[in-house]
C-alpha cells in the first residue's frame, strides 16, 4: 500500500495528487507499529536480563529476597510484553501527518501531544535512516533538519520506496536561499 | 542503493580514501574505543590484539558503505553500518567549508573536508579524501553554492568532482576566476606578539596539570641531595635567574602555541568568499562565503588596548558554531586596520564609531553613590504602593490606593480616574507610614486640587530605588560603565608601531577614506 496516497483516493486524482497524494493528514504506514513492538520487544528483553543478572548476583551475595526467585523477572517480562503490545498501537494511532502548502505539520504523542508545524522553507536538509528493524519491515524514517538546534523532526513509518519521492517533494518546497 | 564499484568519472557515489578505516575513526569505532582501553586494562595484549582487529573490521566495513556524489546541485552521503543513512545537503545551504590536515593527513596527502550547514548537525564530515580531489570537491561545492553552476548544468558538476582540479566549469563555459586579494596576513613576529598578548598565554596552565600528572606517576626527583644553602648574593642572583627563566618558559610557551595555531595565517578573499589557511603542523583552511558572515566580533583585551592591537572573530551560523576552533579569527590585527577589513569582510558596515567611556562622573557615582544608596535608604514599608505591583495582602487583590478603599458602595474595584477623590488630603488606613523618608504617594506633597487626576501618571512617580521585584530595571550597583569590552580604541590616525600589515593593492581608496572621513568627523562631533 502506498502511504503517500490513501487508500480509496484513486478515483479523480489530479496530477499533483498522484504524486505526492491527497491533501490532509495522513496516517504512518501500518508496519510501523511492528517496528516500535519490535524496538520496545528489545528493551523488555534487555530488562528481564537485566532482572536475571540482578537476582542472580543477589543470591551470589547471599540476600534473601523476599519474593520467589524469577517472580521479577517474570513480572517485568509481563510488564514489557504488555508495553510493547500496546503502546506502539496507541502512538501509532495517534501519528498524523500532512504536507500543507506552506509547512510539514506532525502530530503525534500518546499521553502529551505534540504537534510542530516545519515551515518548508526553514528545512536545512533532509536524512533518512533506516535501522535494522525498519530494514527488515521495508520502513525508512525521515530526519528533517532545520537550522534550530532543538527541532527535532522525525518522521518515522514511511514505506523505503516513498521515502525519497517524500524527501524530494519537501526539498521542491523548500525553495532556494540559505533558509536560516 | 547504488553500488559504488569503481564508477566512471564523474558519474555516481564515489567512495572515500582507502586509508580513511586507519586514519579516521567512524562512529562505531569511536564507541567502541572506551571498551578496549577497559580491555587493555583487564585482558593484556591478546584481547588488545583482538579489539584492534574488530575495529579495523568494522571500519572497512563502515568505509565500504560510505559514499558521496555531488550531483544537481546536492551532496548527497550514504553509509551506516547497523543504522543506515542517506544525507542531502543541497549545495545553497552550505554556510562554511573546511578542509583539515592534520600532520598525519599532511604526510600522506590526504583531507578532511567537513561541509558545515546552519544547525548542529546538518553538516557533514568527508574523511579521508586525496588532497587533490577535496580541494576539486570543495571548488565545486563553492560554485554550485554561488549558483555558477544551473540546473540543468548537473552532470558538468559531476564532471567537475570527477575531474579533479583541473576544470571546475565544462569547456564550452569558461568561468570567471577572480584573483585572490590578500586582506590580512601575519608574520610570526605578529603572531608572537598575538601569543603574548592573548589568551594563549593560558596555555601553561595545561601543560603543568599534565606535568604534574605525569611526574605523580613516574615520582619526582628529590632534592634532598642538592645543597641547598648557598651563599646570599649568589642565592639571590639564582632566584632572579629562575623567576625570569620561569617568565621566558611562561612567554616561550604562549609564543608556541600561538605559532602552532596561527602559523602562515593567511585571509584572502576570493570573489565573495573568504578564505583562511592557518596552522604550521596542521594545517586549516576554511572557506566562508561573504553571505554568511553573520557577525563580526571585535575584542581587544588589556594589553591589547594599551598597544592598540584588536582580534577579529568573523562567525558563520556553521555547524560547529560553539567550537572556536573552527571559526574564522584574525588572532591578530591593528586597530587602524580594522575599518579596513571590515570594509572587505562585511561590505556595507560603517567603519567603528569611536567609542568612549563613561563620564568620570559615573565612574564615581557607581562607585561611590549607588552601592551607599541601597543600603542606607530605609528598608521599604509595608505599605509600599506601585511598582511592587499588587497589594499581595489586600483581601481583595486590589491595588493599595492612598485613602482607603473606595467608599459609597462603588462596584469598581479602581474608581474612575476623573470623579475619584483627590488623594493625600484623606488618609486610608494603609497609607500611614512608619517611615519618614517613605516614598508611599500618600507621603507626597498633595497635589493642588487642579492637579493631575489619580492615578497619577508615571512621571509624577517617585523614582523608586531598585527593587528585585521591579524585574526590568538594571540593579544601580551594576553600574553604568557595562562591559569594558571595545570601549576605547586609537583613532585611526594613528596606525600601531607594532603591525604593518600589506596596503590594499587595488583601488578602494575612494570608498574607504571616504567613510573614514566620514567616521572621523562623526566621532568628534560626539
Amino acid at each position: 500500500m502506498d502511504p503517500l496516497v490513501r487508500p480509496g483516493a484513486g478515483g479523480g486524482a489530479t496530477a499533483s495528487e498522484a504524486k505526492e497524494g491527497p491533501p490532509g493528514p495522513r496516517p504512518l504506514h501500518p508496519r510501523q507499529v511492528w517496528a516500535w513492538r519490535c524496538g520496545w520487544g528489545a528493551m523488555a528483553v534487555a530488562g528481564v536480563v537485566v532482572a536475571v543478572a540482578g537476582e542472580v548476583v543477589l543470591a551470589g551475595a547471599g540476600v534473601d529476597v523476599p519474593w520467589p526467585s524469577g517472580a521479577a523477572a517474570a513480572a517485568v517480562a509481563l510488564a514489557g510484553a504488555g508495553l510493547a503490545w500496546r503502546l506502539p498501537r496507541l502512538a501509532y494511532d495517534a501519528w498524523r501527518y500532512e504536507l500543507t502548502p506552506t509547512t510539514l505539520e506532525l502530530q503525534r504523542g500518546v499521553v502529551v501531544r505534540h504537534h510542530s508545524a516545519i515551515p518548508y522553507f526553514r528545512v536545512q536538509h533532509i536524512d533518512i535512516t533506516r535501522s535494522p528493524f525498519e530494514r527488515a519491515l521495508g520502513l525508512s524514517q525521515l530526519v528533517v533538519r532545520t537550522a534550530a538546534a532543538t527541532t527535532d523532526a522525525r518522521l518515522p513509518g514511511i514505506a523505503a520506496s516513498d521515502a525519497e519521492r517524500l524527501r524530494d517533494v519537501i526539498l521542491a518546497r523548500t525553495g532556494r536561499g540559505d533558509a536560516v | 542503493m547504488a553500488t559504488p564499484s569503481e564508477p566512471a568519472p564523474g558519474e555516481g557515489p564515489r567512495r572515500l580514501h582507502p586509508l580513511s578505516p586507519v586514519l579516521d575513526l567512524s562512529g562505531l569505532g569511536r564507541a567502541l574505543l572506551a571498551p578496549g582501553a577497559v580491555a587493555l586494562g583487564a585482558g593484556g595484549l591478546r584481547l588488545l590484539a583482538l579489539g584492534v582487529v574488530v575495529v579495523l573490521a568494522l571500519q572497512v566495513l563502515a568505509w565500504s558503505r560510505r559514499t558521496y556524489q555531488l550531483a544537481g546541485g546536492v551532496l548527497r552521503i550514504e553509509g551506516g553500518v547497523v543504522v543506515r543513512s542517506q544525507q542531502l545537503l543541497p549545495c545553497e545551504r552550505i554556510q562554511q567549508v573546511n578542509l583539515v590536515q592534520k600532520l598525519r593527513h599532511r604526510a600522506l596527502g590526504v583531507a578532511v573536508l567537513e561541509v558545515e550547514g546552519a544547525g548542529r548537525e546538518s553538516g557533514a564530515r568527508l574523511a579521508v579524501l586525496e588532497r587533490g580531489r577535496a580541494e576539486a570537491l570543495r571548488a565545486d561545492l563553492l560554485a554550485a553554492k554561488r549558483g555558477t553552476v544551473g540546473p540543468g548544468a548537473g552532470e558538468a558538476t559531476g564532471a567537475g568532482a570527477g575531474a579533479g582540479a583541473g576544470g571546475v566549469g565544462g569547456p564550452e563555459a569558461p568561468e570567471w576566476v577572480p584573483t585572490p586579494w590578500p586582506v590580512v596576513t601575519l608574520g610570526y613576529r605578529q603572531l608572537a606578539l598575538a601569543g603574548v598578548t592573548g589568551v594563549e598565554l593560558l596555555v601553561f596552565l595545561t601543560v603543568i596539570t599534565t606535568a604534574v600528572q605525569f611526574g605523580g606517576d613516574r615520582g619526582w626527583p628529590s632534592l634532598d641531595r642538592f645543597d641547598l644553602r648557598l651563599p646570599g648574593a649568589l642565592g639571590a642572583v639564582l632566584v632572579v635567574a629562575g623567576v625570569l627563566a620561569a617568565v621566558a618558559l611562561w612567554l616561550g610557551m604562549a609564543v608556541a602555541a600561538s605559532i602552532l595555531s596561527d602559523g602562515g595565517f593567511r585571509l584572502t578573499l576570493v570573489g565573495d568568499e573568504l578564505h583562511v589557511q592557518r596552522g604550521l603542523l596542521d594545517r586549516k583552511e576554511a572557506s566562508v562565503p561573504l553571505a554568511r558572515v553573520q557577525a563580526v566580533r571585535i575584542d581587544a583585551s588589556a594589553p591589547r588596548r594599551a598597544l592598540g592591537l584588536v582580534s577579529l572573530r568573523i562567525d558563520s551560523a556553521g555547524a560547529g558554531s560553539g567550537e572556536d576552533d573552527r571559526r574564522v579569527r584574525v588572532p591578530i590585527l591593528a586597530a587602524g586596520e580594522v575599518d579596513r577589513v571590515l570594509a572587505l569582510v562585511a561590505p556595507g558596515s560603517a567603519p567603528l564609531p569611536t567609542l568612549r567611556s563613561p563620564p568620570p562622573v559615573a565612574r564615581r557615582r557607581s562607585v561611590v553613590r549607588h552601592p551607599c544608596r541601597w543600603p542606607c535608604s530605609p528598608p521599604p514599608p509595608p505599605c509600599w504602593p506601585g511598582r511592587w505591583g499588587r497589594w499581595p495582602w489586600s483581601p481583595s487583590g486590589r491595588r493599595w490606593r492612598p485613602g482607603g478603599r473606595p467608599t459609597g458602595g462603588s462596584a469598581t474595584p479602581w474608581p474612575a480616574t476623573t470623579s475619584s477623590p483627590a488623594p493625600g488630603g484623606s488618609t486610608g488606613a494603609w497609607s500611614r507610614c512608619p517611615w519618614p523618608g517613605c516614598r508611599a504617594p500618600g507621603h507626597a506633597p498633595p497635589p493642588s486640587s487642579a492637579g493631575p487626576a489619580w492615578p497619577p501618571s508615571r512621571s509624577t512617580w517617585p523614582a523608586p530605588a531598585w527593587s528585585p521585584r521591579s524585574g526590568t530595571r538594571r540593579p544601580p550597583w551594576s553600574g553604568s560603565c557595562g562591559r569594558r569590552r571595545c570601549t576605547r580604541r586609537r583613532p585611526a590616525t594613528a596606525p600601531s608601531p607594532f603591525l604593518v600589515t600589506p596596503a590594499p593593492q587595488r583601488s578602494r581608496s575612494d570608498h574607504k577614506s571616504g567613510r573614514g572621513r566620514a567616521g572621523r568627523a562623526g566621532g568628534g562631533r560626539a
